[in-house]
């Protein structure tokens, strides 16, 4: 009877159904996509034409000697259409209306940065042509 | 006949209008007039310091007379003192400029300061401003095979005179601030 008992238990299959095991976790790979490269920045000509005669106007008017002025006027001079580019200064703006210091031209305010080492302007206008500068208008800083 | 002189009346009021309006010049305006005026005095000291030093090479002594030159109204003059004498001599500019750069010193040390204005620029009739702007000039003069040492400071006023001008630039009239200095007188000298 006993056997028949034990027999019995061994037998009782659980009544529930059986666990299929659990299928393999999927391992997702995850394409991780690398961050698109910012897009460089692309600055125009006059930007460009803009950056370099602002860092020059300083190194002439800091020129610890006149060779190293002289230097940095040509190659400033040879960005220019001509040395007689005229250069208007805007020494006051108001209402829309400008008022100028006495227009002069490239050459000169170059030899005048030079002469005085002083920078008093910044660049407010640029007309370029071919590459060249063919206007420029500064204001007073 | 009525309609005429409303008529001339409207253009009277108009040009009074006009010539009041270009008189009124707003502060900020004038402070910036007076600012170019100043910077040109202060640009003098500059190119008289390079033509008076004898380190100044030849041609650039040449070029920066030329550009101080250009600074002055047709005409103007120059006061020159000595602490050794009472008598103040009087020379055209570029006169003054020549004898600077020729003097027989081995080194020569020009300088000006406290630089401004003891009568502002005022409107004239004429539409021109004028001003005079004061400096003090320390001048040393040092010569090294004599001996000799030179040292004085000086007191000078100088008129400033102010207008609005044209010109064509690239085919466009531009109207700009024409700055001109007059004559340079000395008032003080003292060693």
């Amino acid at each position: 009877m006993a056997v028949l008992v034990l027999l019995a238990m061994g037998a009782c299959k659980s009544k529930k159904k059986a666990v299929e095991p659990a299928p393999a976790p999927v391992v997702k790979e995850e394409v991780v996509t690398p961050a698109p490269a910012p897009a460089p920045v692309v600055r125009s000509a006059d930007e460009i034409a803009v950056e370099k005669l602002e860092s020059q106007f300083s190194s002439i008017a800091s020129a610890s000697n006149v060779t190293a002025a002289n230097q940095s006027i040509q190659e400033v001079l040879a960005m220019f259409s001509n040395p007689e580019t005229p250069i208007l200064i805007v020494i006051h703006e108001e209402g829309g209306v400008k008022d100028y210091d006495e227009p002069t031209s490239i050459k000169k305010y170059l030899e005048y940065l030079k002469d005085t080492k002083k920078n008093l302007n910044y660049i407010s206008d640029i007309r370029l042509a071919g590459g060249k500068v063919t206007e420029l208008e500064l204001k007073r800083k | 006949m009525k309609n005429t002189g409303i008529l001339i009346l409207g253009l009277f009021l108009a040009t009074v209008t006009a010539a009041i309006a270009q008189d009124n010049i707003s502060p900020r305006r004038k402070q910036a007039i007076d600012s170019l005026a100043l910077e040109k005095v202060k640009d003098l000291s500059k190119y008289i310091s390079i033509i008076g030093n004898k380190e100044t090479q030849f041609s650039e002594a040449n070029r920066v007379m030329d550009r101080a030159e250009e600074l002055f109204a047709a005409g103007a003059e120059m006061g020159v003192s000595s602490i050794n004498t009472q008598e103040i001599a009087y020379y055209k500019v570029r006169r003054y400029f020549e004898r600077l750069m020729a003097l027989n010193y081995d080194k020569v040390n020009i300088t000006w300061y406290d630089i401004q204005y003891v009568s502002d620029l005022e409107r004239q009739p004429d539409g021109r401003y004028v001003g005079v702007i004061t400096v003090y000039q320390r001048f040393e003069g040092t010569s090294i095979e004599t001996g000799m040492n030179y040292k004085d400071t000086t007191k000078k006023d100088i008129t400033i005179y102010v207008e609005k001008k044209q010109t064509q630039i690239a085919g466009r009239t531009i109207e700009f601030w024409d700055v001109m200095l007059g004559d340079i007188r000395v008032t003080e000298t003292s060693a």
